[in-house]
């Protein structure tokens, strides 16, 4: 059978066009936002801000990715490009606290280990709710915490440092015989 | 200067593994250096990009420390740098010299390098250095954090706690002096593993700049103040040195940062992600340290080529052979290893810097 030719042209274009709008999503997709699952902890919104951000306030424990060559990067579990996004935020937000407001910070940084456990980020997440329970004054539990932390990232630079901080770290004067 | 040949080679080649000599063209930071100080700052950028100090800080909160006797026990060379702190002392007085400043001197007269670094305990009313302590209310790590206007009132004269800051800051005058008196320069990493929401009080929320003004303050109480000229200032971050924190060239010698993960392979260890953010920081023309490390370095693997060129390493104390949380920093091999290298500078081959 012979369809007519208006018939033609216009499923044709009818064609082109689903073809174009799905390379345009397909393309689009590592930039599209990532669903929250409905039963996953509300987002923690992001603290406020000053316009002008202090330069010191940036990234507490990250080289910049451009300089760490390729192999010691990978020991330290650089970011993935295409993480999530929200999973960056959260990070960033991190960076951004510092130690300005450990309670803000306790919050995102366990949201952000609840959420990524196996994320290359996720002893550095670890690592937030640690010294965020220590700035809270909160020993014995940013203690119990290290031990988590490194019954879960052996070997991490992060899980490193809060064993070198917390569970070994040189006596009091007071306590030297 | 330097060269490959020598510098890890045959015991009792002191002169290789680079240069005492004055004529570097670089001069230390402290107006007025002493003659070992500057021999000590030409050295230590003879040797970048050929060799690497080899170092061991020791467990001074024993009155014997055996950290360093670890290595001539198991066959190996004396270590180049001695590491120690400022904290302990050996008895109660402020005024006092103590057994770990007695030891690092003797070290340097030994042929060694000496480095300390202070846990100084956080600044407050009445506190001098007789209060400092690593853990609790008002110590390094504070369980009392400091406010953002104490970083404003800890270095301006008069206040309680600038004070308390001098107070500890001449207790370190005491010991440097001592030094001093011995002809014994003496690295300085005061203020270590600074970074942004750091461990210490001088970095768990102090802004950059606000650190930087501490350290200036420092520098111009240490070295005009109480007229010390034997200091070669080593600026010591963790693992991501911060520009933000850094108060300039004008106070500083040299710089570094630390590095405590485990790695995967001791015998092929370089910390090499963390050479370029140091050097993104200091520049390519300062030496750069790894002034505080769980494991030792591997100059086989650095050398020749020294794409990351360490002037030191300085394993902490007791790390050198206990496993620490889990964590295998070092085995007997590896230190083996790190000190048979020809690019690894022991004791007895740092030429004469007196």
């Amino acid at each position: 059978m012979v369809m007519p030719r208006p018939l033609t042209v216009a499923l044709s274009a009818a064609c082109v066009g689903v073809i174009a709008l799905l390379i345009v999503l397909l393309l689009r997709k590592d930039a599209l936002p990532l669903p929250v699952r409905p039963d996953e902890p509300d987002a923690v919104p992001a603290p406020a801000l000053s316009e002008s951000k202090p330069a010191d306030k940036k990234p507490a424990l990250r080289p910049p990715a451009a300089a760490v060559p390729p192999a010691e990067a990978q020991a330290r579990k650089e970011p993935d490009a295409r993480k999530p996004a929200e999973e960056e935020s959260l990070l960033s937000q991190l960076h951004e606290l510092a130690g300005s407001n450990p309670t803000v910070s306790l919050k995102i940084a366990r949201e952000a280990v609840n959420r990524f456990p196996d994320s290359p980020d996720a002893p550095e997440f670890e690592w937030n709710v640690v010294k965020a329970l220590f700035n809270l004054g909160r020993l014995e539990d940013a203690e119990a915490e290290a031990r988590i932390m490194l019954a879960r990232y052996p070997g991490s630079y992060f899980t490193g440092d809060v064993v070198h901080h917390l569970l070994n770290h040189p006596p009091n004067p007071s306590d030297v015989p | 200067m330097g060269g490959e040949t020598g510098a890890g080679g045959a015991a009792g080649s002191p002169g290789t593994g680079g240069s005492s000599g004055t004529t570097c063209g670089v001069s230390p930071v402290s107006p007025n250096a002493t003659q070992q100080a500057k021999n000590l700052l030409c050295y230590l950028y003879s040797i970048k990009g050929n060799h690497v100090l080899s170092g061991q800080q020791e467990a001074n909160w024993n009155a014997n420390p055996t950290d360093i006797a670890w290595y001539t026990n198991n066959g190996l060379k004396f270590p180049g740098i001695l590491g120690s702190d400022f904290l302990y002392r050996s008895s109660s007085s402020c005024t006092s010299v103590t057994t770990s400043t007695t030891r690092a001197i003797a070290y340097w007269n030994a042929g060694g390098i000496t480095m300390f670094r202070y846990h100084m305990g956080l600044p407050g009313p009445g506190l001098t250095c007789a209060n400092d302590c690593f853990s609790g209310a008002n110590c390094a790590e504070p369980t009392t954090h400091p406010s953002a206007a104490f970083f404003t009132s800890v270095i301006t004269p008069g206040t309680p706690e600038n004070t308390s800051l001098n107070a500890k800051l001449d207790y370190v005058a005491v010991q440097i002096n001592a030094m001093k008196a011995a002809n014994v320069p003496v690295v300085l990493a005061i203020f270590h593993e600074t970074q942004p929401n750091g461990w210490f009080w001088w970095a768990e929320n102090s802004t950059g700049p606000q650190f930087a003004n501490l350290w200036k303050y420092t520098f111009n109480y240490l070295t005009n103040t109480k007229g010390l000229t034997n200091i070669v200032w080593l600026l010591p971050f963790s693992g991501s040195p911060n520009a933000a924190y850094y108060p300039g060239k004008a106070y500083v010698d040299i710089g570094g940062p630390d590095e405590y993960s485990q790695p995967t392979n001791l015998l092929t260890f370089t910390a090499s992600g963390n050479y370029n953010p140091a050097a993104n920081v200091f520049g390519t023309t300062m030496p750069i340290a790894l002034h505080e490390t769980g494991s030792a370095l591997q100059p086989n693997s650095i050398f020749p080529g020294a794409g990351t060129p360490w002037i030191m390493w300085n394993v902490w104390a007791t790390y050198e052979n206990t496993v620490i949380s889990g964590f295998t920093f070092n085995t007997l091999a590896s230190m083996q290893a790190a000190y048979a290298s020809q690019y690894t500078v022991t004791r007895d081959q740092i030429p004469s810097l007196k």
